[in-house]
């Protein structure tokens, strides 16, 4: 992904944080700064979340999702008629 | 920036086949190609059915309440529609989807036959058209 250049301005002892846990796990202030502000911003929840998922055939999820769909309106209405 | 609400069935799509094309619709709304709206009947629609035990082989209960929070996050939640649909769908329970795409002025996006054979009458689109014509 192309990066952009900002310049911020930040508290000192949020910018010794910052500098202290980029030692502390061998990355760049940079990299500690985006990955903070991504888990913040939750730009990551959803490559997250389909990282925990059992991936399904797009065809076979296509289908299933519509099928249950169908049959979870289908058991409302009966439930409603009842 | 269009405006777009994801029936349940592609959003169901989306959360289980990450690798498709209701994925990449998803996608899209994540990195700010269009607003997705989303509605407490739609989510409701949408959670109710990804607990039903079929779908366990593919995400747990707490990857469901995990997407559900995620799809609150991103989207805008707008008021279920309160007026009847422009026009009645094959399918009644999928009339409140037209009804709130009026309410909205916004794309509907499906999967779903009965919803996509009101093109032309309804702003209604497969996630492949949404993609290659709206975005």
């Amino acid at each position: 992904m192309p990066k952009a250049r900002t310049t911020v301005t930040l508290d000192e002892d949020v910018f010794r944080a910052v500098k202290i846990k980029a030692a502390r796990t061998g990355k760049r202030d940079s990299e500690v700064i985006e990955e903070s502000l991504r888990r913040d911003l939750g730009l990551d929840a959803l490559a997250q979340l389909w990282a925990k998922v059992t991936p399904a055939p797009e065809d076979e999820g296509l289908k299933l999702a519509y099928d249950e769909l169908h049959a979870m309106r289908e058991e409302r209405r009966a439930e409603g008629d009842s | 920036m269009p405006r777009a609400i994801l029936e349940p069935g592609v959003l169901v799509s989306a959360l289980i086949t990450p690798t498709g094309t209701a994925a990449k619709v998803l996608r899209a709304a994540r990195e700010g190609n269009f607003d997705l709206l989303v509605s407490r009947l739609l989510l409701d629609e949408l959670e109710t059915v990804l607990r039903r035990d079929k779908f366990r082989r593919y995400l747990d209960l707490d990857d469901v309440s995990a997407g559900i929070r995620l799809l609150l996050d991103e989207g805008q939640l707008v008021e279920d529609p309160d007026g009847p649909p422009p026009l009645r769908c094959a399918d009644p329970a999928d009339d409140y989807l037209i009804a709130l795409a009026r309410q909205e002025e916004a794309a509907l996006v499906s999967g779903d036959r009965h919803l996509l054979d009101l093109a032309g009458k309804i702003p209604v689109f497969s996630p492949s058209e949404f993609l290659a014509e709206q975005l």
